[in-house]
């Protein structure tokens, strides 16, 4: 309730204020409205963009190690009543798309 | 007319954009229902209907930015707009993985006699969970401190860093999405495999769907801010808003479905009664 | 002359719905793994094989027995 209210109470405020500037300024509109505190933005910048590269760093070392190691084909299973059905057609024709993929590589 | 405005909201001109887009959406219904089922001319109703969609978007959102860049109506109570149909898209994007979740948890935790009371079912290929998930898993929430830092970067009035950090952000998706391929590629079992293949590949389809979608909506943004600065921040700043509403519920929603979704990839084996 | 006992499974906790299906299929499984554990055709496996035949279809047991032939019995034997 309290935070409808001072929705509308700035909702008000806009109202008072000129609207315009949107070529010069664009971004003095976008103050954080939802933010649960309010941050330095200079900081925040810099502490996330560390963390991005920590990230990316993380997962190209992850990738490398799985790429590196291959992986290996399962052998074919029986006939279980449940596995490859099909009970029309696709649209393309009788075969899924990748079905040849187990004699390929 | 512009003297007789006393509000903050952005009363639209009339438009045709909703109804061609209404019927680029019908006609892309049929169509792929036409293409699914065999009926002559679905391929093209479809193609049609597609190409009519895409085109839709492109004048309709080209009219937004010129209503934003240099008509300006595009003030803070009408920037709220966005963000509200964001938070009701994540809302309702979580409804619908909950059904997901619900289906695959319905069918693992009793299974039925049909796949022999087991789960998973005998001659289905399990995906190891210490492989491309173990991968994939830290790759969302490094996309997700991307897109943070372009939203501050953004606020501390950065344009070029948070075309940076946008760039890093899609790119972390599309990593993403190209290992999520490999792993179906390399996949043993298919959706047609058992309630075990169906409930899977629905499940992380969509999941993969999803990102695909944050990365066609992402993408225009950045070619714009390359391309044309100055509209292009404007777009930012509108998209931004979006990805606000989208950190602040999407991310903590994305690693619980990605840890779901791991713990769903174990081998879990119930015994029988 | 002698009276006919007619006699079905006996009720089970491990089962408590209406619906048998599932009952059916563990008395069926019991029934080949007691053969499995036991070398002879022993009597104490007798009891599952009246279980399960007064619980199942005839056409499930069929179709679980060419299963079983096949090698592609879904169940755990």
């Amino acid at each position: 309730m309290s935070m409808m209210r001072s929705g509308l109470r700035s909702a008000c405020a806009l109202l008072r204020r000129p609207v315009g500037g949107a070529a010069g300024k664009p971004l003095a509109l976008n103050k954080r409205r939802f933010a649960s505190s309010a941050h330095d933005d200079e900081y925040e910048t810099a502490k996330w963009e560390k963390l991005t590269y920590l990230g990316i760093a993380t997962c190209t070392i992850l990738s490398i190690y799985h790429l590196s190691r291959g992986h290996e084909h399962p052998p074919e299973p029986p006939a279980y009543p449940y596995l490859h059905i099909r009970n029309k057609e696709f649209p393309w024709g009788p075969d899924g798309l990748f079905e040849v993929k187990k004699h390929d590589h | 007319m512009m003297e007789s405005i006393r509000h903050s909201y952005h009363l639209v001109d009339p438009s045709p954009w909703p109804i061609s887009g209404s019927l680029g959406a019908l006609a892309t219904t049929v169509g792929g229902v036409m293409y699914m089922h065999p009926f002559q001319g679905g391929a093209t109703l479809l193609s049609l209907g597609l190409i009519f969609l895409l085109y839709t978007m492109f004048v309709w959102w080209r009219d937004v930015l010129r209503e934003s860049t240099l008509e300006g109506h595009h003030t803070k109570a009408v920037q709220l707009g966005p963000r509200y149909g964001s938070i009701l898209f994540i809302v309702s994007e979580v409804m619908f993985l909950f059904a997901f979740f619900w289906a695959s948890s319905h069918s693992s935790l009793a299974p039925t006699v049909d796949i022999g009371g087991i789960w998973p079912p005998k001659g289905i290929g399990v995906l190891d969970p210490r492989e491309i998930p173990f991968l994939n898993t830290p790759i969302l929430p490094s996309s997700g401190a991307a897109v943070t830092w372009a939203h501050h970067a953004i606020l501390a009035g950065k344009e070029k860093r948070a075309v940076y950090a946008l760039v890093a952000t899609v790119s972390l998706a599309l990593v993403f999405t190209g290992f999520q391929g490999m792993e179906y590629y390399q996949a043993p079992s298919t959706i047609s495999d058992s309630i075990y293949g169906s409930t899977f590949f629905l499940a992380t389809g969509f999941h993969g769907f999803h990102v695909i979608i944050d990365e066609t909506t992402s993408t225009p943004t950045l070619i714009t801010s390359t391309l044309r600065p100055a509209t292009g921040y404007a777009v930012l700043s509108i998209f931004t808003g979006m990805a606000i509403a989208e950190i602040e519920l999407d991310a903590p929603r994305t690693n619980t479905v990605w840890l779901a979704e791991e713990l769903r990839k174990e081998k879990r084996s119930v015994s029988l009664a | 002359m002698a009276e006919i006992e007619l006699k079905t499974a006996p009720s089970d906790f491990r089962f408590p719905t209406t619906n048998q299906s599932r009952h059916c299929f563990t008395r069926y499984i019991e029934y080949h793994k007691c053969l499995n554990a036991k070398d002879d055709g022993s009597v104490d496996c007798e009891k599952f094989a009246r279980y399960y035949r007064s619980l199942c279809p005839g056409e499930w047991v069929d179709r679980w027995n060419e299963q079983r032939a096949n090698g592609s019995f879904p169940g755990p034997l």
